[in-house]
């Protein structure tokens, strides 16, 4: 099941490159609404702060990407951790502890 | 990726280098010349070339541009105020055209000539972030993403690195050329990776809120505004639509000091210019600190009320302030100016050195396979490298060489100085695509000319040579610029005469390798 290395490569830019941006900017919104429940920040300070942390989430995520050796399990983490960042945004939003 | 992670990272390294790096030197090279884009628009636009006067101007003499402002119905009226970097006055607003920009004397208040040109702050800074694409913010995205991608390449380069310490004292000169330019390639990485990574990441930084948008339209449900209001304490109200006067902005302007302690404003902005509710807000210098200073005071035009003061922001936007104010480099300091500026080069040679060892390591590899590999990264490095430095010099002669008021086939002046830019630039890659052998020395050689010549262009239109330059003070910026076009005239002469012999083994070597066989 080893994809040709033209293609696992290919696939690999599109998992680290789109993947980690989907989770970067997961775990940003997550940050936005869950810091001003936990801590006493402004919501408006929790948007800054989580934005600016993207880009130091997505830069390991990026750097991880190349790291792990099959892609099955790149895929796997990359879906796992966006799927818990985006639920968890989600979820408090509907709970009625951000917006 | 690899087996091992340093091999991951040697593999991330390499190709987003190759592929990215010509746009990472396009990046580096305009933000290198944006620490002095000022300065440049001191020396493409003669007419602004004037002292800071003593006395500053009476602001109710700028009346008649707001006038104009109020009658192509703007939304507004900015006025940027005289500063030691930019001594004339720059106004603007918005017409049915677009935006309109215009410099007035800061003595007189009368309109100075149009410089016809877009010189450093509206062509080479835009430039560097967004590359002029401004549809669907598209350059902003591609910049973005070249500024991830330097960080990654940071960050695989310690990782791929195995004796940081000792080569960070380790450069042999005497040593084959592949072994130089990784030394070179090691201590500029090394010593510049602080930097490199500091200046990426607050670059990225400023666009936070285009580059991650998720936390706001989640936490705010994508009301901006709301957002705005509350992170910006913005202040702003509706037109009525019915015609007012302002009040004195000197009278306003005489407030505002008191209210800062001495400070006088650095701008000052009209909403509504010429509605009964319009808005005169002024806004405070930041030159004597790092954080992008914004405190403004708004007034209501028609009577002069103080109505709103906005002082500092809260503390996270406060650092996102300074981290900002650490990028523009718009405070007063001139030896951080430079440091930036020397930086910023030391960023160019880093990513020109990562290509020359590519090409090093591969091309007798790919000569004996018959591969095109080297050929066609080579000609990316040279049109990326020496093709963008002798494009911006074209376009600093091109801004000589072109009268006043010229429109070519409906093209105006300083449109063409852009387009001269871009037609180069193209014809440098053309060049080393063509002429692989001989394109380094030739675009070394077209660097020297073109430096010189715009030096003795400056002097033969507008008289400022390096003597009267250097000996008055507010022609610091003119004489700065020359004397830095010498330094590279004279630094891409050194390389044209080491290229030269090089180039003289290679045709008599032609038949075992095209180039660098010694």
């Amino acid at each position: 099941m080893t994809a040709p290395r033209g293609i696992a490569v290919v696939l690999r830019l599109i998992l680290a490159i789109g993947g980690g941006y989907a989770v970067a900017a997961g775990v940003a919104a997550q940050l936005a609404v869950v810091l001003p429940v936990l801590t006493p920040l402004p919501r408006s300070e929790a948007v800054v702060l989580a934005s600016m942390l993207a880009f130091v989430i997505y830069l390991a995520v990026l750097i991880s990407a190349f790291a792990v050796r099959r892609l099955s399990h790149l895929a796997g983490l990359l879906v796992a951790a966006g799927a818990s960042s985006w639920g968890g945004a989600w979820g408090i939003v509907r709970l009625g502890g951000g917006a | 990726m690899e087996p091992t992670f340093r091999g991951s990272m040697n593999w991330l390294h390499t190709w987003a280098g190759v592929v990215l790096g010509g746009l990472l030197f396009a990046i580096f090279w305009m933000g290198t010349l944006s620490v002095f884009d000022r300065e440049i628009d001191r020396w493409m636009a003669p007419m602004t070339r004037l002292a800071l006067p003593a006395k500053p101007i009476s602001f109710d003499a700028l009346r008649p541009t707001i006038d104009e402002a109020a009658a192509a119905r703007s939304a507004f009226w900015a006025a940027l105020l005289p500063t030691e970097r930019q001594p004339m006055i720059r106004v603007t607003w918005r017409d049915a055209t677009g935006p309109v920009v215009r410099y007035l004397d800061p003595v007189s208040g009368h309109a100075l000539p149009d410089p016809g040109t877009w010189a450093g702050t509206r062509f080479i800074f835009p430039f560097h972030f967004n590359l002029h694409l401004r549809a669907w913010n598209i350059g902003l995205w591609i910049v973005g993403f070249a500024g991830m991608a330097m960080m990654a390449l940071c960050v695989a380069g310690v990782v791929i690195h195995r004796k940081i310490f000792t080569d960070f004292f380790t450069f042999r000169a005497e040593k084959k050329p592949r072994r130089l330019i990784l030394d070179l390639h090691n201590v500029t990485g090394v010593l510049g990776f602080p930097f490199h990574m500091a200046i990426t990441l607050s670059g990225l930084i400023i666009f936070y809120m285009t580059y991650f948008p998720s936390s706001l339209q989640v936490a705010y449900g994508g009301n901006n505004q709301v957002f705005a209001k509350e992170a910006f304490d913005l202040y702003n109200r509706p037109k009525v639509n019915k015609p007012g006067e302002l009040a004195s902005l000197d009278a306003m302007v005489a407030e505002t000091t008191k209210l800062w302690d001495g400070d006088s404003p650095r701008s000052l902005v009209v909403r509504n210019p010429g509605d009964a509710a319009a808005l005169v807000q002024a806004v405070r210098p930041g030159e004597d600190r790092v954080v992008a200073r914004t405190d403004t005071a708004s007034f209501d035009g028609a009577t002069g009320a103080l109505l709103h003061h906005r002082t500092a922001g809260a503390p996270v936007l406060t650092t996102q302030r300074f981290i900002a104010g650490l990028h523009w480099i718009q405070f007063r300091h001139w030896t951080l100016r430079w440091l930036y500026f020397g930086l910023g080069l030391v960023g160019c040679v880093l990513i020109a050195s990562g290509y020359l060892f590519w090409l090093e390591s591969r091309r007798k590899k790919h000569q004996q396979l018959g591969l095109q590999g080297v050929r066609l990264v080579e000609g990316l490095t040279i049109g990326s490298v020496t093709g963008i430095i002798v494009a911006t010099l074209s376009f600093f002669v091109a801004n000589r060489l072109l009268p006043p008021g010229i429109v070519f086939l409906g093209v105006e002046r300083f449109a063409l100085e852009i387009w001269i830019f871009y037609f180069v630039w193209l014809a440098t890659f053309a060049h080393a695509w063509l002429l692989p052998a001989r394109a380094w020395l030739d675009q070394s050689r077209a660097i020297v000319c073109l430096a010189v010549a715009a030096v003795l262009l400056n002097w033969l239109t507008t008289g400022d040579h390096l003597g009267r330059s250097l000996a008055q003070r507010h022609l610091w910026s003119v004489a700065g610029m020359d004397l830095l076009l010498l330094l590279g005239a004279g630094l891409a002469a050194v390389a044209a005469r080491r290229l030269g012999p090089r180039t003289v083994i290679t045709h008599d070597t032609k038949a075992i390798s095209s180039r660098g066989a010694s």
